[in-house]
């Protein structure tokens, strides 16, 4: 486990030699100010200082944010064939697995926490929750977390980026929609109704609309948690065979 | 590993993932990070558990494996079984919980459908399921027949009511003497309401909350006297009492008992009225009321003529043409607004009042007056008759702020009578009437007050129209059956008020939590500055308007002097001048209606450049800097 940190520097240091990660960072704090104080969000008409509406197109946004973030992780690697190289090294596989992951969660908590002008807007504006604030930044590099496991995952299971891009997108959508009515309807259908409530349980927008509201549940930190040790488990595996 | 090995790792995890989460779900503890913990147990729910002498059951019914049950309900549910729990453990004891699972067809569900919960269709279909709680102390149930996730904010005081009214063996009485239909238009005015083409009023969301804690008692204008046994009093919209039901309220007051007062300069209910009987060529209702020897008496000043009007506060209407405008004598109140000592309204956060009036202590006057809800410093006085015909940007030119204005105060302490002769004498007989020999004295057998005894208690609002289902509720339909949510805090602080009265603090520690709005108070600030600032502006073209249009009625009318066409080029010239004038008076008018809007919808575009630009920015500069420092 020592080897994580040099992976993770050299990692994350790579993402600023690359100007895709500029683009990334500009493009994703753009999106989400312009979505916010749309006729959509109407943050502005809204006139309550809170950030509702910032967060809540989150779960939207990162459905193709992160894996475009996260689909070169492994498939780049796997292409240009360093990852041979990569495993000549002195790490283990779950080293580089940490180390890369870490540093792209890292990466995109970054370009969450840099959406900063727009809290200190609702303090200039009014006397917002500070607590909600900061479970609602807590929740959204949570759900950055879970998504990135998803998207670190496909990335190893193909050398095509664009593949990788594709499959996360479908992942995460899924993870998404189980928490709609509509799906859960048709889960019911094909499945006992306990084992639907279980599948319902991993949707990402349950668990992340209760950081937004000020609440830190168990249930919602073990689920980001655990779904990003089982996916980088599924990672590993998939890297070694 | 090999391929079988690895499978059966990635199987077992995935098992591992489904159960740690389900185990996780049942972790009772969460971290509430609002500023008001609005999620956990208030201290006044606490306190009222720690009180529960015998043990009472709640029975959570959920038909967890219905097909079709919404996500959201789900969710909810598991969000009162975890709130549920959290009483439990507060009751030490007390509270046992049991959650059931009606399955159809089954003693679980005739148990559901007696104690009155009903079974609900989602909106796309799926199966009946139930979701209710019911609350047993000996032979005493209370139920929620549904709970519904709209109401998420109030789930804990919805709860804590439930097990407050559940141990309660006999309510107390509260006696109400209203002129305005709160229980809804009785079967015998009903009628009556036909006849005059007049719609009848269904009764309002008030009473509902009056009646979870009290049994209602209402009296009549006319009677002589009050019920035996009254708790509490509550006098809405006084009007003609006789004097003998006066003298009976001041010694009520006086008793120690305490009195919930309301009145109003300008009540919506009768001035509707006003308008449908005006088209029956029927009367004017008197739309103030007041109850002037009572409360000079006690040391308020009130005055039934003038109605508050606050440029800060005031509420967004749309008006006749579809626009957006600020009506400020219609008072939107926010947290700052309430006195947050005061236990009725140290937990609001929002109430609306409408045409309110003002009061404030007489000088001199020996009772605590404090006051409960105030208006903003920009408040100042109309005449309540200028009301009826003036537009609501009329109104704010009427306005001149003289500071801020009580529209709801507590009085306590040592009253003095408002009889100080004793008992009203009863009314000379009219001819022909048979003269009720025996004197008021006789009929108090017992000496008339002339001070309180003890401490007496008096809340005064100066306002009716807020305990109205218009101003307090949104209703709306939940599985066939109306449902309201509250718009405001108004139902809560009417509850608040009485049951404050009436002697439960408890609960109303626990009511108002959660619906914190926390506004832009800049955006408000600039609001009011604007109106401010155009507010001489608009007066003056308005003047100067009414004077060109005045002239030029005058000039058409020389014109047509007659029925003979009398226009010399002089006279066409001038019309066709002031025309032209008029047109650009009208034009600046508009110029300005947008100014008022400028600043605001400008500072909303400022914001929206800045946080569009000030990240991309700063990581475009640290793009700059990161390649630089590398090339070095």
């Amino acid at each position: 486990m020592k080897q994580v940190c040099p992976v993770f520097k050299r990692e994350f240091l790579g993402y600023f030699r690359s100007p895709v990660a500029y683009v990334f960072l500009i493009g994703f704090l753009f999106f989400s100010v312009a979505l916010a104080f749309s006729r959509f969000g109407g943050f502005f008409e809204s006139g309550v200082a809170s950030l509702d509406r910032y967060f809540m197109f989150f779960p939207w946004l990162f459905l193709f944010l992160v894996p475009a973030a996260g689909m070169r992780l492994w498939s780049e690697e796997k292409r240009s064939g360093t990852l041979e190289l990569l495993f000549t090294l002195p790490i283990t596989t779950l080293d580089a697995v940490l180390g890369k992951f870490l540093a792209a969660w890292a990466f995109l908590s970054l370009a969450v926490l840099l959406s900063f002008p727009m809290a200190i807007t609702v303090a200039y504006l009014g006397d917002p929750d500070w607590g909600v604030l900061l479970t609602s930044y807590l929740g959204a590099i949570l759900l950055a977390g879970g998504y990135l496991g998803v998207c670190t995952l496909t990335s190893a299971l193909t050398k095509n980026q664009v593949v990788s891009f594709v499959a996360s997108v479908g992942a995460c959508a899924i993870l998404v929609f189980l928490g709609y009515s509509g799906f859960t309807d048709t889960l019911e259908k094909w499945f006992p109704v306990s084992v639907a409530d279980v599948l319902a349980n991993f949707s990402f927008i349950t668990h992340f609309e209760a950081f937004t509201k000020g609440i830190i549940d168990p249930k919602d930190l073990v689920f980001f948690l655990s779904l990003i040790g089982f996916t980088l488990f599924l990672n590993v595996v998939a890297l070694e065979r | 590993m090999k391929f079988g090995t690895k499978t059966a790792a990635i199987l077992l995890l995935l098992v591992a993932l489904v159960l740690v989460d389900y185990l996780a779900s049942s972790i009772p503890a969460r971290l509430d990070a609002t500023a008001d913990s609005i999620y956990s147990l208030s201290p006044g729910t606490k306190t009222m558990l720690g009180k529960i002498e015998d043990p009472i059951t709640l029975d959570l019914y959920f038909s967890k494996d219905a097909s079709g049950l919404p996500i959201a309900y789900k969710n909810y549910a598991a969000r009162v079984r975890e709130m549920l729990r959290q009483y439990v453990r507060a009751s030490h004891g007390k509270l046992t919980l049991n959650i059931i699972n009606p399955k159809p067809d089954t003693p679980a569900e005739e148990k559901a459908t007696a104690a009155g919960l009903q079974p609900q269709v989602s909106r796309q279909g799926g199966e009946p399921f139930y979701f209710g709680l019911v609350v047993t102390q000996a032979d005493q149930q209370k139920t929620i027949p549904n709970f519904d996730p709209n109401r998420e904010q109030f789930l804990e005081y919805d709860l804590s009511k439930l097990v407050y009214s559940v141990q309660l063996i006999d309510k107390p009485k509260l006696g109400l003497i209203t002129s305005l239909p709160l229980q809804g238009t009785s079967p015998q005015e009903m009628q009556m309401m036909a006849m005059m083409h007049r719609q009848p009023q269904p009764g309002q969301f008030v009473i509902e909350e009056w009646s979870d804690t009290f049994n209602i008692v209402p009296v009549e204008a006319t009677a002589t006297e009050l019920p035996a046994g009254l708790d509490v009093l509550a006098v809405v919209h006084p009007e003609n009492l006789t004097p003998k039901l006066q003298f009976a309220i001041d010694q009520f007051l006086l008793g120690g008992k305490p009195v919930f007062l309301a009145v109003d300069p300008s009540s919506q209910y009768f001035k509707r009225q006003g308008g449908q009987q005006a088209m029956y060529g029927g009367p004017q209702p008197n739309v103030s009321s007041d109850l002037p020897k009572l409360l000079s008496a006690y040391g308020i000043h009130y005055d039934p003529t003038k109605v508050v009007g606050d440029l800060e506060k005031a509420t967004q209407v749309q008006t006749a043409n579809g626009a957006l405008t600020r009506y400020p004598i219609w008072l939107s109140l926010t947290k700052d607004d309430f006195n947050a000592k005061a236990l009725p309204t140290a937990q609001l956060n929002s109430a609306m009042f409408i045409e309110a009036g003002s009061l404030s202590a007489q000088p001199g006057s020996a009772t605590t007056f404090t006051p409960l809800v105030q208006t903003s410093p920009q408040a100042g006085d109309v005449a309540a008759a200028a009301l009826q015909f003036a537009q609501p940007d009329e109104i704010a030119k009427q306005i001149t702020p003289t500071g801020k204005k009580t529209i709801a105060a507590l009085v306590t302490g040592k009253f003095t009578t408002a009889f100080p002769d004793g008992a009203p004498k009863d009314e000379p007989a009219k001819p022909g009437e048979k003269k009720d020999t025996e004197s008021a004295d006789h009929a108090h057998p017992t000496p008339a007050l002339k001070e309180s005894k003890g401490t007496s208690t008096l809340f005064v609002v100066a306002d009716t129209d807020w305990l109205f289902d218009d101003y307090s509720v949104r209703k709306y339909n939940l599985f066939g059956q109306t449902a309201a949510q509250p718009l405001n805090d108004n139902l809560a602080f009417a509850a608040n008020t009485v049951e404050f009265l009436g002697g439960s603090e408890d609960l109303i520690s626990i009511r108002g939590k959660g619906t914190s709005l926390r506004p832009f108070t800049v955006v408000k600030a600039m609001e009011v500055q604007a109106q401010q600032k155009y507010k001489e502006k608009l007066t003056e073209l308005d003047t100067r308007l009414s004077q060109v249009q005045a002239k030029l009625t005058e000039l058409q009318g020389k014109k047509n002097e007659g029925n003979r066409l009398v226009a010399t080029p002089e006279i066409a010239k001038a019309i066709d001048d002031f025309r032209q004038q008029q047109a650009a008076i009208r034009g600046e008018r508009r110029q300005i209606r947008a100014a008022l809007r400028e600043g605001i919808e400008s500072l909303g575009n400022r914001l929206l450049i800045i946080n569009l630009l000030a990240s991309p920015l700063l990581v475009g500069l640290f793009g700059i800097w990161f390649y630089r420092h590398r090339r070095r």
